[in-house]
Parts: C-alpha cells; structure tokens; sequence
C-alpha cells in the first residue's frame, strides 16, 4: 500500500491540485481567486504531463552513443514538447482573463462576483423583474457609470441606434 | 492536391496578420481583406469537398514529417462540409457592415476583422487537424479570439465573456487532461494511429477515463445541456455579428470534434462502454436540454436572449443525434450543424438589422416593425419557418431525420420529445409574429424605421434563400455527403 503511494504520489498530488483548482474556480466568489483556480487547474496538467513522461533512470532525450538507441534510458520529450506549447497558450488565456479583469474593475470598482453580478442583473433575467424588463436594463447602465466604456449595455432601448 | 487542406487554412491565418497591419493604415480596409480572406477559404473548401467526394481523402504532413510522427492535415468529406459551413457564414458575417455586426462606433480601433478571422482559422484548423493535441491548439486560438469579441458588446459582455473563459479553459483542460491519458497509453498522438491501438485497450479504465474526460470537455465546449451555463449571457451581450458567428459555427467545432473523436479515434464500440454509457448520457441530456432550452426560450422578452436560449435546444438536437449513433441519427446531427448554422446566424443577422435600424431589443416593444421593415422580416419569417420545421425549409428535414432515427431504435419518448419541441419553438415565434405581422406600430422608433441597406438585406436574404434551397436540396446532400459519411463512422 505505502509503497503503491510512494510509486504514484505525484498523481495524488496532481489529483489534489486539480480539485484545489476547480474548486477555486468554481467555488470561490473572488474573480481574481477564480482566475488563479484556472491556474492551478493548468499546473496541475502541466504536472501530470512531465511526470508521465518520465523514464525511471533515463537522461535528456539527446541520442548518446553510449547508450544507443534504447528508448527506456531517455525521458520522453514529446510531453515537454507538448506542455511547452500549452503553457504559451495558458499565459494567453491568462493574458486575456487578466484583461478582462482590468475592465470589470474599471466598471464596478470590485472583484466579488456577487456584487458585480447584482448590479448587472435587472433584464438579464427579466422574469424576475416583471415585464418592465426595459426598465432594469436602464437603471443597471445608470449604475455602471465610471466606467471609460462607452459602448452601451446590452438593451439600451430608447435611444435609436446611432445612424449616422 | 495533398496541400489542399493547408490552402483552406492559410488564407484565414495571413487574413488576421493583414487585417491587423491594414487596420493600422486604414480601419476600412481590414473588412476588405476579411471578406476576400473567407472568399478565398470558401471556394478553397468547396474545391476541397468536391475533391474529396472524387477521390478519397487527403491527407497533408505538414513540414514533410511523415505521420504518425509528424502532425497531419486530414481533409475528408466530414471536415470539408464542416469547412464550408464555417467559412460560408464567416464571409456572410465580414461582409455584414460593420457597426451593425460589432456594435462599433467610427474611430475605434478594435481589431475586430483580425480576431473574427482568427476564431474562423482556429475553427478551421479544429476541423482539419488529425493531431489530437494540434486540435487543443486550435481549441484554444477559437477560444481567446472569441473571448475577445464577446466582450465587445459593453460591460455586461465583459462579464459574460470572463465566465466563458474559466468555463472554456475548465473544457479544454479536461479535453487536454484525457489526451494525456490517451498518448501515455498509446503512446501517439495521430488520430489514426490512436485509432488502430484502441480497439486492443477495450476495457483499460485509462482509456474510458480519457474517453470521459474528452467527452466532458467537448460537451463544455459545445455547451452541451446542463454545460450550456455560458452561452445564454455569452451569446445574448456580444454583438450580433459576434453572437452569428458563436451560434452559427463556434460551437459546432465542439460538436465536430465530439463526432469525430468519438466516432473515428474511439470508435461506435466505445458509445455503449460497460461502465460509461456515452451514447445513453449524450442522448438523454440533449433531450433534456431540447426541453429546456425551448421552455426558457419562451419566457424571454429580449431578441438576441430568446435565440440565445434556442441554440441550448437546437444542441440538443446535435446531441441527440451523436448520442443515438445510427447512421439516420448522425445525418440528422451533421444535417442540423448545417441547418442550425444557417438559420441561426440569420436570426441573428436580423436582430442586428433590427437593432441598428431601431434601437430595439425587447420583443413587446417590436410592434408594426412587419408593415415598417418588410423585407427583413420577410426574410425573418423563412428563417424562423425553418426553425419550427415546416416543410419544405431546411429545419424540417434535420428534425425528421432524427425522429426517424429515434423511431426505428424504438424511443418513442425520444420521437415525442423532438416533435413536441417544434410546438415549444412555434410558440415563441409565434409571440414574435405577433408583435411583428400582426400589430400596427405604436412606437415612434418603430414607426419611423426603414429597411437596412443592402448589406444586411443582401446577407439575410442569401441565407433565407438557403434556408429554402437545402430544404429542397437536402436529398442530394444527404446521399452525396451525409450518409457515406455517417455510414463510415458508424461502420
């Protein structure tokens, strides 16, 4: 038993990063702690990629003539390979997330999903508001204000479309 | 011809570099070269398709490394219809003006030609690549250009779109996550080969783990009943022109990758796996989301929400059609991926006429538009007739494939569930008729409306008329493309 743990322990340490990250980013109520979940849930992939391409007692994957051509003595490049290539496109998402942060702070001077979502709220769920849907929606563009945005929210519609 | 499905993806690619750099120059001219960059992937698909159902297909290796070793390009009659459909809608949508498409005003320098062309390159791409992991790469290229474009539509599509990041990277995470298990059990990578190895490995909990995990992600990603959790905001705050592309080809790819990798990688054995009943989980949660999608569709009062809530059906329809795995179901999937494509995109195209000519969003408020914008909304009608399903429109045939497929297995509630939401669709197009057709304007902005220029008419008419014409055509797509297709996934 012990020793089945000692063999796979990066698994279980994956595994528990992996719940750890899920569970920041569905569970916490921080957008920032929701994107470093996201994070977490990457390195954790990240993690179990390296570790399977590990090759008890294998060196660099560089052919050395001593050793020949016996694949079980290097590691496994491709994984690396791989993790390389999802690591540049993880920092793009994260680029983006962080980019989308900046502009929901810009708009509402908080990173708590609750309140960020309160004041949205109004037509995006209109049965809650009656049938004056259109009135939610307005009052919920009043209150974004501050923000360097000046497209409108969704349902704005009093003002015709700007036509020109 | 090996270098075909390279030219289908090129032009896209060199597009969003081209139209960045003529962005910068002049903002016109970034549309100029998004409309002939898809022109060009268009007719490259079509060639391809024609090609393919000629002589079989093509693979490419890309940078002369021979697979399994090397990535490989695989352009078969699926990936070449799925292609058309999708560089079909992004030349309607780039020739769409842009104010009305992107919610620009004039003098905002978004870039927004580079990442529509991007998101249409990595959809490409998705549907070209024979690399599991070169898949994930175009995942995510669709991925971060459409969070970009969602959050053009204002603040409440900042938010939206940020939800849809966590939960798309959250799917194509899993997506990776089950790759993984699959390369270090077979050690590849290549879709072919992968597929020759499984077979051996029925029964490997790794394999059905990575088979799960695939399954999850892609069923993320094509927001697949109860994943759909966000596509109502996503689609409903981003721009018109971004909200056509999402629901009309954005996540299709989901359900092209789910097809192809459960279908071709796995193979139909692995739908009905002791222990992980794909094929039952798959039908049974898109009937649920048919249900659900169409219900909330109902109570909604803003255009672009209610069509929102509709794609959550219309999936259900894909996904009941993957789930069932015969090969009418499969035709009826693959058909509505078209059909869904078009018709969405059109319902979207003229919510965008709609609100560039109005203003308007809230569906009670649309009274008396039918006397003020005839053509749009009569363009608008063939569309939403084909959403319900009357023949001879496209919508009909989709529906009536799968029924067919659910009646020969025997699942009459499946049968029941299908038809009985075309009266749930009907319903809440019904409501928009209404206030459409029926009534006189009661408001100045309505009564003061005219039609949209030609560019809006001009695409939303192309699309009704394909509405009709795949309706009427559906016969020789189905037995030129559809069903060998379906008969050899299945097979």
């Amino acid at each position: 038993m012990i020793e089945l743990f000692l063999d796979r322990y990066v698994y279980v340490f994956v595994l528990a990063l992996l719940c750890i990250g899920l569970y920041g980013m569905l569970g916490k109520g921080d957008l920032v702690k929701k994107v470093i979940g996201m994070v977490i849930f990457q390195t954790a992939i990240y993690i179990f990629f390296i570790q399977g391409s590990l090759q008890q007692d294998g060196t660099a994957p560089i052919i050395d003539p001593e050793l020949g051509s016996d694949p079980s003595a290097y590691v496994d490049p491709l994984p690396h390979l791989l993790i390389l290539t999802a690591i540049v496109v993880g920092v793009g998402v994260l680029g983006v997330a962080l980019s989308l942060l900046v502009r929901i702070y810009r708009a509402h001077g908080t990173f708590d999903e609750a309140v960020v979502a309160a004041r949205l709220a109004g037509a995006s769920e209109p049965w809650r508001r009656g049938p004056a849907g259109d009135a939610g929606e307005t009052s919920a563009r009043g209150s974004a204000d501050g923000s360097d945005d000046d497209a409108p929210d969704d349902g704005s519609p009093d003002d015709p479309a700007s036509e020109a | 011809m090996t270098s075909l499905p390279i030219l289908m993806l090129l032009p896209l690619l060199f597009g969003a570099v081209l139209a960045l750099l003529a962005g910068l120059w002049r903002a016109a001219s970034a549309q100029i070269i998004a409309v002939v960059s898809t022109a060009i992937a268009l007719v490259m698909s079509v060639v391809g398709l024609v090609t393919v159902l000629d002589t079989g297909p093509i693979s490419h290796e890309l940078g002369g490394w021979p697979p399994p070793i090397g990535i490989e390009y695989i352009l078969d009659p699926l990936s070449a219809y799925l292609a058309i459909i999708i560089a079909l809608i992004g030349l309607l949508v780039t020739i769409y003006p842009v104010e009305a498409a992107f919610d620009l005003r004039p003098g905002r320098g978004t870039p927004v030609y580079s990442l529509v062309l991007l998101l249409l390159a990595g959809l490409m791409g998705v549907v070209l690549s024979g690399d599991l992991f070169h898949l994930f790469v175009f995942l995510e290229i669709y991925a971060i250009s459409t969070y970009a474009l969602v959050s053009l539509g204002g603040n409440r599509a900042v938010f939206a779109s940020f939800r849809y990041l966590l939960l798309g990277t959250l799917g194509s995470g899993l997506y990776l996550l089950g790759v993984g298990f699959v390369y270090f059990s077979t050690g590849t990578l290549n879709m072919a080969d992968v597929a020759s190895q499984l077979p051996d490995m029925a029964g490997s909990p790794t394999i059905l783990g990575s088979l799960a995990l695939i399954v999850i992600g892609m069923a993320l990603k094509m927001a697949l009943f109860p994943l759909h959790i966000w596509l109502p905001d996503a689609h409903s705050y981003s721009p018109p022109g971004v909200a056509a592309l999402l629901a009309a080809v954005q996540v299709k790819a989901g359900a092209y990758a789910l097809v192809r990798i459960l279908y071709d990688v796995y193979g139909p054995a692995y739908l009905g796996a002791e222990g992980l009943p794909v094929g039952v989980a798959l039908t049974w949660f898109g009937a649920a989301g048919i249900v659900v999608g169409s219900v909330l569709a109902i109570r909604q009062t803003n255009i672009k929400r209610l069509l929102a809530y509709s794609t959550v059906a219309q999936l259900g329809y894909i996904g009941v059609g993957i789930g069932l795995g015969t090969p009418l179901a499969l035709v009826g999937a693959l058909l509505h991926v078209l059909n869904h494509a078009v018709m969405k995109s059109g319902l979207f195209l003229v919510a965008g006429g709609i609100i560039q000519q109005t203003g308007l969003k809230s569906i009670p408020r649309f009274a008396g538009l039918g006397k003020r914008m005839p053509w749009t909304m009569a363009g608008f009608a063939f569309v939403a007739a084909s959403m319900v399903g009357i023949p001879p429109t496209a919508g009909f045939f989709s529906k009536f494939y799968l029924v067919w497929a659910s009646v020969d297995l025997g699942s009459w509630v499946l049968a029941v569930i299908i038809v009985g939401s075309s009266i749930l669709t009907l319903t809440y197009f019904v409501k928009l008729f209404e206030q459409i057709f029926v009534r006189s304007p009661e408001e100045d902005v309505v009564d003061r409306a005219t039609d949209p220029g030609a560019r809006i008419l001009g695409t939303v008419g192309v699309l009704a008329a394909l509405v009709v014409i795949i309706g009427v055509g559906n016969a020789v797509i189905v037995s030129r493309v559809l069903m060998p297709v379906a008969e050899r996934l299945v097979g």
